[in-house]
Formats: C-alpha cells, sequence, structure tokens
C-alpha cells in the first residue's frame, strides 16, 4: 500500500483485499460442499467429517470478512451521512432479505408494522447494519418451527423497534457482557466474532438511541431499540 | 434443457459454476469479454444469465444496461453474482433491473441453483 495514503485509499485498500480474499473463499465453500455431496466420489464418514470440519472453517472465515467489512463501514473514519428516511420502508426490505433463509430453517418472521411511516433522521447503510445484526442473531439462535415477532411503533413521540425470538437466550450472569467487543456468551454453539452487537449499540447510539436486551435463558431474547424522530 | 450463461472473469470459479450447474442439468455457456459477451449472445438465447461485476473490459452494470436496453434480452433475468457488497453497488444493479444480487462468498452453489430455480422454474 502506498505511503501518505488517505482513510479512504486505506478503505479502498481493504475492500479490494477483500474482494481478492471472498474469491479464494468462494471457490473454497462450493468445492467442500460439492466434495461432501459425493460429486467427485462417495466419502468415508471419516472423510465427511474432516470436510465437514473445512466447511465450518471456511463459514467462520466468510463471517468473519463480513463482519470485519461491517466494522469498517462502521468506523468512525467515515462520516455519518444522516438523511430522512423512513424507518418502516427500511425495516420491510430487511425483513424481506432474510425470508429465504428463515424459510430454510423453518423459522416465521412476523413483521408487525403499526404505523405505515415513521421518519428519522439516519445513515441508511449503518442502521441496515444495526438492524441485520439483530435479525441475523435472532435467526441464528431459534429453533426450527419457532417464529421470530419484529414489531416497529411509535412510543412516546420515538420509533420503537422490538425484535423477540425464542431461541437459547442468555444466561443471566453474562447479559452485562453482551454489548463488549469480542464477547461472545458461553453457551452458544453458533460462530460469530462477537463484533455483532458491540457494532450495532455503537450505530444506535451514533443516532441518539438506546438498545436494550430482556433474554432469559432457553426461553428467548427480546431486543428494543428506540431512535428519535427526525425534527419536524 | 434450461440454458444458463454465466459471466464471469474468474477462469477458476468459472470452471466450479460450470461442472456444477452443468451437473444440475443446466446447458451452460461462459463468457469473459465484452466480444465473448455479444458473440454469446447472438448464437444463444439464455433463459437466465449469472453476471458478475468487476471484468476486463466492461463492467458488470454496463453488461446490464446493454441486456435491459435489447429488446431480445431485457427479459431474461440476470442475477448479479459478485463478491462486491456495498450497499451501492447492490441498489445500482437491482435498480438497472437484476432479479438478484447474490455474494459469492456467502452462497454455496446448491443455494444458487435453487435460486435459478426459483426464477425460471425446473
Amino acid at each position: 500500500m502506498p505511503k501518505n495514503n488517505t482513510p479512504q485509499d486505506k478503505i479502498d485498500f481493504f475492500l479490494l483485499s477483500a474482494h481478492e480474499l471472498r474469491t479464494s473463499l468462494s471457490a473454497m465453500k462450493w468445492l467442500f460442499k460439492m466434495l461432501n455431496d459425493g460429486d467427485y466420489g462417495s466419502l468415508s464418514d471419516e472423510q465427511s467429517a474432516a470436510i465437514n470440519q473445512a466447511m465450518q472453517a471456511n463459514q467462520r472465515m466468510v463471517d468473519l470478512l463480513n463482519t470485519t467489512m461491517n466494522a469498517i463501514k462502521n468506523d468512525s473514519i467515515i462520516p455519518y451521512e444522516k438523511t430522512s428516511l423512513n424507518l418502516v420502508s427500511l425495516m420491510s426490505e430487511i425483513v424481506k432479505e432474510f425470508s429465504s433463509e428463515a424459510i430454510q430453517k423453518s423459522i416465521t418472521i412476523v413483521y408487525h408494522q403499526l404505523v405505515e411511516t415513521i421518519v428519522i433522521c439516519g445513515d441508511v447503510e449503518r442502521l441496515r447494519i444495526a438492524f441485520h445484526n439483530i435479525i441475523d442473531n435472532a435467526l441464528k439462535y431459534s429453533a426450527p418451527g419457532t417464529e421470530i415477532l419484529i414489531t416497529l411503533s411509535l412510543q412516546n413521540s420515538e420509533a420503537q423497534l422490538v425484535i423477540q425470538d425464542h431461541g437459547a437466550g442468555i444466561p443471566s450472569d453474562k447479559k452485562s457482557h453482551l454489548f463488549e467487543k469480542f464477547y461472545r456468551a458461553e453457551n452458544t454453539t453458533q460462530q460469530g466474532t462477537g463484533l455483532g452487537l458491540y457494532s450495532t449499540k455503537h450505530i444506535i447510539e451514533e443516532h441518539a438511541g438506546t438498545i436494550t436486551i430482556d433474554s432469559t435463558e432457553h426461553e428467548g431474547t427480546t431486543v428494543i431499540i428506540t431512535l428519535p424522530l427526525a425534527e419536524q | 434443457m434450461k440454458k444458463i450463461l454465466i459471466i464471469e472473469d474468474d477462469a477458476f470459479l468459472k470452471n466450479i459454476e460450470s461442472a456444477k450447474f452443468t451437473k444440475s442439468g443446466f446447458d451452460v455457456k461462459t463468457a469473459m469479454t465484452k466480444a465473448d459477451i455479444d458473440q454469446a449472445l447472438t448464437t444463444y438465447s439464455p433463459d437466465i444469465i449469472l453476471l458478475d461485476i468487476m471484468l476486463p473490459d466492461i463492467d458488470g452494470e454496463h453488461v446490464l444496461q446493454n441486456l435491459k436496453a435489447d429488446e431480445k434480452t431485457k427479459a431474461i433475468p440476470v442475477i448479479v453474482f459478485s463478491n462486491l457488497s456495498s450497499d451501492e453497488d447492490m441498489k445500482k444493479m437491482i435498480d438497472g433491473g437484476a432479479a438478484a444480487f447474490m455474494i459469492k462468498s456467502n452462497f454455496t452453489l446448491d443455494e444458487i441453483v435453487e435460486k435459478i430455480h426459483s426464477l425460471i422454474g425446473q
């Protein structure tokens, strides 16, 4: 990388490197899957178990790269670009993006929008990351056949977004660590980087909002986000 | 047999995609440069196109614009299949008429096959 580069040069360099890394990760992901499916001949149980581990390692790298890219987008090095936006439409788009993943996992996402328009002043790309992280967590920790309930409403002149799952929940002694950088709950069996909730809280607070998490182990988790409305 | 045109510049990925889609029952043709794409579209009528964004002598956005501006090709569904993932890239391609934007490293080829079937049937 050349010296005297601007912050934007550094980001561009990182994004280009990430693109190249993803190319190799894609090839590995596809080939491992095809190998495991028997496309290149049948495998013994032991061989199949080894390929499965390689697939998990590959997925961990994909997730890490995705989270790091999001964290970089999040970094204060790129200023927040806040515009007037309709939170109801933004949430509809995000919920739609998760629909095929939910179907694959036999999880139902129920989205209640109690009003048609909620205008806030925000950075759409970063809010997308924040909401994406929360729904992604809910999907990761929900059991097949359960429901994720997403409710967007106006409460006390603020936008309130509630995302409720019936998943693994969080042990009570771990709740205070949830928003720490790189923290991962001990009861998790899911892959992750421990950056998702940390980034999400940062984004919500940059919008003068709040995020709270109410959770009972083995029963589920409710995330409540509030955001101030745009000034009239 | 459904016909698929893969527009991809990385030979390694192109070969894996081609092998997988052929095995999944598609008739597959590949293209990399502008000349390849023009040539492919004069002799082949794909049912669906898988389009990368970073290509050697034309970018995916322009390929999509050309496809959507041509009466002969505008109805062919295009899945943008790239490892770029900025909101700006996604918005540009979806606004330009792409049927879907899928990040390569986030999906297995089986999931892409499923997506293709959901767009053009079995």
